[in-house]
């Protein structure tokens, strides 16, 4: 059988439980509408009125955004090497580590500037 | 080999329609991106366009390839894309002018130089190769395959990546990160100047009445000095002008004088 058969299937029937859930709930729930029935309950703030400057974020999360793209791509390239490091060998090791090295360079200076304290 | 005998050869797999199906969809939305005027629009267009290379990877047996552009694309290139639009402001409008003194004229510049590179690259491409077939690179399994050009051929290719990476790490330390000069406050620092600080006292307002001898609203409360605490009669009764004054019940030399 296709490796891709049950990945469909998983996915139909993902799909399937949020098209039948909407609409069974559509049609079988009752529709009371009140104020605090509109409300988005305890889902954290209210999104209207949108909060003033369009809602920014600090820009303290752009440093988290980065570092977690940077340990993703090494994730990566980690992923083939584990898997066929063994063909490769001592030099499949050496040309990790000094790719492992080079990247701990990045995070010793931004652990060391103090890039990953939150205040 | 010919166009006709291209199309009839390789049109009829379900390959060469999913291309046909997908590629008009990709092409529309790298369009779309560059025309919608909201920026967040773009940034889903943009998504549309990864993901839609991503079904294309794992079409061309390359699966590894296909999840990995899901990973990091999709999910943390975007994730980016999106943290800045949010940093920036959702409903920023752009700005047409220039920060960047000759902005527009190397960015014209830069743009017609990358056609070109993409121009050169596409004429060199040839139909009708000869090619190695997906069963002879796959042979061992996509991701090995992967590792093993990677990492004997590409080599020095993916060492320098970790030069990428670290200036990728300064870039956003240096945008983003503010030098702490003054070390960190504790949680009892901080209580401590509150308390030392504040304008409103820390233990709540004191109640009214002039204790020991009289206790009404209207009264201030005496503070150990023994002057009147304003803030402890209510605002309303001050703007009445209705306050009593409290030295009228002082216990004193001088009270029991005058009333002899």
């Amino acid at each position: 059988m296709n490796p891709y058969v049950p990945i469909l299937v998983i996915g139909a029937i993902g799909f399937g439980f949020a098209i039948i859930s909407v609409v069974a709930g559509y049609l079988t729930g009752p529709r009371r509408y009140n104020r605090a029935k509109a409300e988005a309950y305890e889902c954290g703030i209210e999104p209207t009125p949108p909060a003033a400057g369009g809602g920014r974020f600090p820009i303290k999360y752009f440093l988290t955004a980065m570092l977690f793209i940077i340990f993703d791509i090494e994730i990566v390239f980690l992923y083939p090497w584990a898997v066929s490091f063994d063909q490769l060998g001592l030099f499949g090791i050496v040309e990790m580590f000094l790719f492992i090295l080079t990247v701990f360079v990045a995070y010793t200076y931004v652990w060391r500037r103090g890039g990953l304290e939150w205040d | 080999m010919n166009l006709a005998s291209i199309v009839n050869n390789q049109t009829q797999t379900p390959e060469a329609v999913l291309f046909f199906i997908l590629a008009p969809v990709m092409v529309l939305s790298a369009l779309g991106m560059l025309v919608v005027k909201k920026a967040v629009h773009s940034a889903l267009l943009l998504a549309v366009v990864m993901i839609g290379l991503a079904i294309f990877y794992i079409a061309n047996e390359a699966p590894f390839l296909g999840i990995v552009q899901i990973v990091v694309y999709t999910g943390a290139v975007m994730m980016l894309f999106l943290f800045i639009l949010m940093l920036v402001g959702v409903d920023s409008s752009d700005s047409l002018e220039e920060t960047i003194k000759g902005q527009r004229i190397s960015a014209v510049l830069g743009s017609v130089g990358v056609g070109f590179l993409l121009i050169s690259l596409l004429s060199r491409a040839e139909l009708g190769r000869a090619y190695a077939g997906l069963e002879l690179v796959n042979g061992e399994g996509n991701v090995q395959a992967i590792a093993k050009t990677l990492f004997t051929r590409y080599v020095w290719a993916f060492e320098v990546i970790s030069a990428l990476l670290i200036t990728a790490a300064l870039g956003a330390m240096v945008l983003a990160h503010r030098e702490r000069l003054l070390p960190r406050k504790s949680q009892r620092e901080l209580a401590a100047e509150r308390v030392r600080q504040s304008a409103i006292p820390v233990a709540g307002l004191p109640g009214p009445g002039t204790y020991a001898l009289h206790n009404a609203v209207d009264i201030p409360a005496l503070l150990p000095d023994g002057s009147p605490a304003d803030s402890s009669v209510s605002k309303t009764i001050a703007a009445r002008g209705e306050l009593a004054n409290p030295n009228t019940f002082r216990m004193n030399e001088k009270n029991e004088a005058g009333e002899e």
